[in-house]
């Protein structure tokens, strides 16, 4: 076996055969900036984790305020990194078939670099150290660690990230829906009842998935985010504890096991270059997906095994669930990817290594994980460092890797060529050793029972962390050689002759200035995607249309001085009052958005503001909800009606951008944002 | 490209695993009910156990060694003379203590005392305010009068 | 206090490691055969055949595992039981009350928390960790074990709450 010469083409030769379509300069430039911004933040926050790895070894001499600092940017800041890395590459990939926008990720883009600066701030400057997870009761007992404003900076900074995915979810979950025709065929499920000849490609699967996973995710983010805030602006506000850690650990545990997803949906697209045979969807691929997509979201109950208080249900079908997630890894797409390879000659570039190497990386973190998630396993093993091990082997050795692998496939195809040997097998080397060593280590401390997250690990076992430093620092060199692989990719790429060129993308109808290879294809050319179904509206049909508006009137119930003055009793019940005429005013949005003469107005800028007001409404909604604004107007039914009537507003203002994101999108949006409103009035009290 | 003949295949072997598993699951537990009644279970190390056997609780007046315990004294302080997060407490009583701002006390019983209820007024040299007091507060020490004479009665023993 | 390897940790670490170089073993032969030429439909064939075992495999695992799995959780069933030991995290310090118990004798560690979310994890006398459960702040969380081993038992705290996180330590005495 040998890897090819740094002369050989980049890609395999049966390749051309394919159909692949070649990607168009915008969309590079989109990819660049997201994965260059990603790998630029992954080195940053490396840099973090040395630090804690050898204060943990005793042998840099950082106080324990600036550790916990240091892990509270570091879990952030890698999670935002790898988030823009994958999100990049994904949308790339789809962007071939499905005409997703540019100007809403670049917003996705400022939201979660701006979300990261604030982290930085509030943990750097501010001295916020909770660990990126903000577990309630904890950013408010500092015992005089960090001020207010460096918790509030902290939490909106998360907001905007959880905002940013949002958009990103929003669109993706969009356009796939109209390229393709409605959720059942996106999702492949018409072609696995044999209706369908030409199901999606497999990274348009892996995006609706996300998509759908994502939206959820985002939504307990924005939740759980607004009820810490609220709580910051008004102490009266009481959270129940068990209900913020299901809601903390759903938004963390779904963004960061999405990561993965987002990944191999690139992984699909890239493999076939490599391997020179494609990878199409089949029924067993739409089966796959199903379950992940059931599966990752009943997995999040592991992190809350050792809090017996949660109910017993729940816990045994995250174990279940967690278990079951990694067989349509291990047995569809793993398998499928291995099986592609086999015998394919294939073409061994530093980008398709790194691709074949993340494969292996997931499968390894996975058995860490399903190990770690069996309940009895659990009991010794929760929060020691095998927690830590596993998904530092999912999130370094699999997307980390394929993070990687996309900017040198980037690299690779700009300059034409691949690195030498010499530095393939240094950078290779180095990160595989120095990954898999330090990912070792932490799976023996776990073994040992070595607590996670301590600043000064118990007697006698600093010297696994200076072993774990000394792999970081060979990973470092590694990713060191790779870095300057690609500068001398990059550099070959700039020798190639290169124009500066205005291009127009027909597809969003924008001009952009960039600078082009000579001999690149202008995708400009390429037609654009047959639409299958228009957006469509939420409510279609009068049958829908009537009982949304039976619905609507039942509500009215939520109005009535009884109800108002019943649920006075707490904070708790009289926000699920409100979420009652929330939904109310959510339905006439929706009703009125769906009635042909208004549905016929609803064009991409209004779908523009329908995104920005399903994400921003409800967060305004629950912060309305604050007891100090609510508590002065008890016992003053004029002004508590107005005050009803205005959060009916913000329901209509829900329902009519609900509306304005078509039929799929549209539901979806309604239903979390009214989720969210109820579920909130369920874990907060006081006032 | 091959016909995807997976795809119908994998169904029933996704089914067949299920009930493969489910009757080798049931071999398992019927051949430990079976060995479970031949012998007796030995003993079993530590892991949980859930039992429905009874005592009774105590409920005498708590004794200065068991509060030393109960209100989280042993965390910070040992007994032995060895370092910890707060002073040893090997000794104090009628001994000399240097305070974090330089004078020098003895440790008679109005000090021990003030040093439960109050700690903060008189940090021994070396370590720091705020965190005993925080948990005096949290244990509502304060309100237990006769818990704090108990125990300057136990450290008064720790010679 | 220094940690040692307990068993059935250790077994879990055997069974990382096997997996894990059995998964590796995998991967470096599909890297060599990868140089060959095989028809794509030869090398469907025979994965198609070992798919659906692999499948039907894991799923008998999946049964097996957490059929298993549901005779040894931790979660304590209802009903009052015989010594009950009142734990109280804070921050950054454990109420441990009563601290000195009998050995062989059914415990229930009820375990709360007065500020955040703590972790009660407990380590035997020779430094073993035998298990967890989280301390929340109005939650109380009911842990029943018997210890058989007589002696001074550890306390960490397992779940990260500030500052002195890693120094919040405790322990209490089994006595025979």
């Amino acid at each position: 076996m040998t890897l090819e010469a740094a002369t050989a083409p980049v890609v395999h030769p049966r390749f051309a055969e394919l159909e692949a379509t070649e990607p168009r300069v915008t969309e590079r430039h989109v990819a660049w900036l997201f994965v260059g911004t990603g790998v630029a933040l992954f080195a940053v926050m490396g840099l973090a984790g040395l630090a804690m790895r050898l204060t943990q070894a005793q042998v840099l001499g950082l106080s324990p305020a600036w550790f916990y600092r240091l892990m509270t940017l570091h879990g952030a800041g890698m999670l935002a990194g790898v988030l823009l890395g994958t999100m990049g590459a994904l949308w790339y990939v789809v962007r071939q078939t499905v005409p997703l926008s540019m100007g809403r990720l670049l917003v996705s883009y400022v939201l979660i670099v701006g979300g990261a600066v604030a982290v930085v701030v509030a943990t750097m400057v501010g001295g916020f150290a909770t660990g990126w997870t903000f577990l309630w009761p904890l950013p408010f007992h500092s015992f005089g660690q960090w001020p207010t404003w460096a918790t509030g900076t902290f939490l909106v900074g998360l907001l905007c990230i959880g905002a940013g995915f949002f958009v990103f979810c929003l669109d993706v979950l969009m356009k796939t829906t109209e390229t393709y025709g409605g959720l059942l065929r996106t999702l492949g499920i018409t072609y696995l009842r044999g209706r369908d000849d030409s199901p999606p490609p497999p990274q348009v699967l892996a995006a609706t998935v996300v998509a759908i996973e994502g939206l959820e995710a985002c939504a307990a983010g924005v939740m759980i985010l607004v009820a810490l805030i609220s709580r910051m602006l008004d102490s009266k506000l009481t959270i129940d504890a068990l209900w913020a850690k299901n809601f903390t650990y759903f938004f963390g545990h779904s963004v960061a096991n999405l990561t993965i997803y987002l990944a191999i949906g690139a992984v699909y697209v890239l493999v076939p270059r490599y391997a020179g045979r494609p990878w199409k969807t089949t029924k067993p691929i739409v089966v796959a997906w199903l379950f992940t997509l059931l599966f990752v979201m009943a997995a999040y109950s592991h992190h809350l095994y050792m809090d017996f208080v949660q109910p017993g249900g729940l816990q045994v079908l995250s174990e279940t669930a967690s278990f079951a997630a990694a067989i349509p890894v291990g047995v569809i797409t793993v398998f499928t990817g291995l099986m592609l390879v086999w015998g394919s000659r294939y073409r061994w570039t530093l980008a398709s290594s790194l691709v074949y190497l993340g494969f292996a990386g997931w499968v390894i973190g996975g058995t860490g994980a399903v190990l770690d998630s069996i309940i009895p396993f659990n009991f010794r093993f929760h929060n020691t460092l095998w927690v830590v091990a596993h998904f530092h082997t999912y999130l370094l050795l699999c997307v980390v890797f394929w993070e990687l692998a996309f900017v040198t496939y980037l690299l690779e195809e700009a300059a034409g060529r691949t690195a030498s040997r010499a530095q393939t097998r240094l950078a290779l080397g180095g990160m595989v050793i120095g990954g898999y060593g330090l990912v070792a280590v932490w799976y023996l401390s776990g073994v040992l029972g070595v607590p996670r997250r301590y600043a000064v690990h118990p007697a006698g076992t600093a010297g696994y962390s200076l072993a774990a430093s000394i792999f970081v620092m060979i990973f470092a060199l590694g990713f060191l050689v790779l870095l300057w692989a690609l500068v001398g990719l990059a550099r070959t790429a700039h020798a190639r002759r290169y124009e500066n060129v205005e291009v127009r993308d027909t597809w969003s109808n924008s001009r952009w200035r960039v600078r082009r290879r000579l001999d690149e294809p202008d995708g400009a050319l390429r037609p654009l995607p047959r639409v299958a179904e228009p957006l469509g509206v939420v409510f279609t049909g009068p049958v829908q249309l009537g009982l949304a508006v039976a619905t609507a009137v039942v509500l009215h119930v939520a109005f009535l001085p009884q109800t108002v003055d019943a649920a006075e009793k707490s904070t708790g019940y009289y926000s699920l009052d409100h979420a009652g005429q929330f939904l109310l005013g959510a339905l006439v949005g929706a009703i009125v958005a769906s009635l042909p003469r208004v549905a016929a107005r609803l064009d991409r800028r209004t779908a523009d503001l329908g995104i920005a007001a399903v994400i921003a409404v409800p967060a305004v909604m629950m912060l309305v909800m604050l007891p100090s604004l609510y508590g002065p107007l008890v016992g003053r039914p004029a002004l508590q009606f107005l005050y009803h009537v205005g959060i009916a507003a913000l329901g209509v203002v829900l329902g009519l951008g609900a509306g304005a994101l078509g039929k799929v999108t549209g539901r979806f949006a309604l239903l979390i944002g009214v989720s969210m409103a109820v579920m909130y009035a369920a874990g907060i009290g006081g006032g | 490209m091959a016909p995807q003949a997976g795809g119908d295949g994998l169904l029933r072997w996704l089914v067949g695993g299920l009930v493969g598993g489910a009757i080798v699951l049931g071999l398992l537990i019927g051949a430990y009910a079976v060995g479970y009644h031949r012998g007796h279970a030995s003993a079993r190390p530590a892991p949980a156990v859930t039992t429905t056997t009874g005592t009774t609780v105590t409920t005498a007046a708590p004794s200065g060694a068991r509060l030393f315990s109960s209100e989280a004294c042993s965390g910070c302080h040992s007994l032995d003379g060895s370092a910890g997060v707060g002073p040893t407490l090997k000794g104090l009583a009628g001994s000399r203590v240097v305070l974090a701002d330089g004078t020098a006390v003895t440790a008679d019983d109005a000090y021990l005392t003030r040093s439960i209820t109050d700690p903060d007024a008189q940090i021994v040299k070396g370590f720091r305010a705020g965190v005993m007091s925080g948990a005096v507060a949290s244990l509502g020490l304060n309100a237990k009068p006769q818990d704090v004479t108990a125990l300057i009665a136990f450290l008064e023993a720790q010679r | 206090m220094t940690p040692h390897y307990g068993e059935p940790q250790v077994a879990v670490g055997i069974a990382m490691v096997v997996i894990s170089a059995l998964l590796a073993a995998v991967f470096v032969v599909g890297w060599r055969q990868s140089v060959a030429d095989v028809p794509y439909e030869r090398v469907q064939a025979v994965g198609y055949w070992v798919r659906k075992r692999w499948l039907a495999f894991l799923c008998a695992l999946l049964v097996v595992v957490i059929g298993l799995s549901l005779f040894e959780l931790p979660y304590a069933r209802g009903g009052t039981h015989g010594t009950v030991v009142t734990v109280k995290g804070g921050q950054f310090f454990w109420s441990i009350d009563p601290a000195r118990i009998r050995a062989d004798v059914p415990v229930r560690f009820d375990v709360t928390s007065l500020d955040v979310n703590h972790g009660f994890g407990i380590y035997d006398p020779a430094g073993h960790m035998i298990g967890s459960v989280q301390a929340m702040p109005g939650y109380h969380n009911k842990l029943d074990l018997t210890f058989h081993t007589p002696g001074v038992y550890h306390v960490l705290c397992l779940e990260y709450c500030g500052l002195d996180h890693h120094l919040m330590q405790a322990s209490f005495t089994v006595a025979p």
